[in-house]
């Protein structure tokens, strides 16, 4: 049901260039580090995966959709 | 054997299943307001690492951090916190009661020694409160009191 509706949605993808400019923010004056970051978007995509179906791995770059994903329909 | 110092990954692990596990007993729906207090050690750095996932699970987060460590990763710990406007103090507040939920991030499993200033009057103070804690590894103090 959760995958019927997700693949009815429209999907658009990070670009290489809005990827870059978000790990350089993280890392820069917010203080992330790479480890921390590669931590957090693994975990998130294993519990993304396992809560609403593939959709979420397209998705799971940043941080700080822990919230989005954990409040993702399905 | 002295505990080696965690690495960020896993010091990042730690603290996001710190509040996971807090999230899964005290639900945001029910549990609004929430508390850290952490300690000078590895057990602080978890939750800072914790304070950070929780205020993105939407709870309105606050810290206590009084001996903030000078090394790289928890000043990066702090930052992270800066960033996300999540307030920290050095002192414990007030008004403990108006929290939902605490998390005791003081001392872990390796703590060893006295309990030293400011630390001794904020277990005492944590002894006291009527709220739920959520405590990182053991009670902060535990060992001691037995």
């Amino acid at each position: 049901m959760a995958s019927a509706a997700a693949a009815a949605a429209p999907i658009s993808y990070l670009s290489a260039a809005a990827a870059a400019e978000i790990d350089d923010k993280l890392m820069g004056n917010m203080g992330y580090s790479l480890d921390q970051l590669m931590v957090s978007a693994g975990v998130h995509v294993s519990g993304g995966r396992r809560r609403a179906g593939a959709r979420v791995l397209n998705v799971c770059v940043p941080l700080c959709l822990a919230s989005q994903i954990r409040s993702w329909p399905g | 054997m002295r505990a080696p110092v965690p690495g960020l990954a896993n010091q990042e692990l730690a603290g996001l299943s710190v509040a996971t596990a807090t999230a899964d007993a005290y639900p945001v729906q029910s549990a609004r307001k929430i508390l850290l207090v952490c300690g000078p050690g590895n057990n602080g750095g978890d939750g800072l690492v914790a304070a950070r996932h929780l205020h993105h699970f939407g709870y309105e987060v606050s810290v206590c951090y009084p001996k903030a460590t000078q090394k790289p990763i928890y000043q990066g710990l702090v930052t992270q916190l800066a960033g996300l406007q999540i307030p920290v103090s050095q002192t414990l507040p007030e008004t403990l009661d108006s929290f939902d939920v605490i998390v005791d991030a003081i001392f872990g499993f390796s703590f060893k020694g006295d309990v030293r200033p400011p630390f001794d009057t904020i277990l005492a103070s944590l002894k006291r409160v009527q709220v739920p804690i959520v405590s990182v590894d053991i009670p902060s103090g535990a060992l001691l009191w037995r």
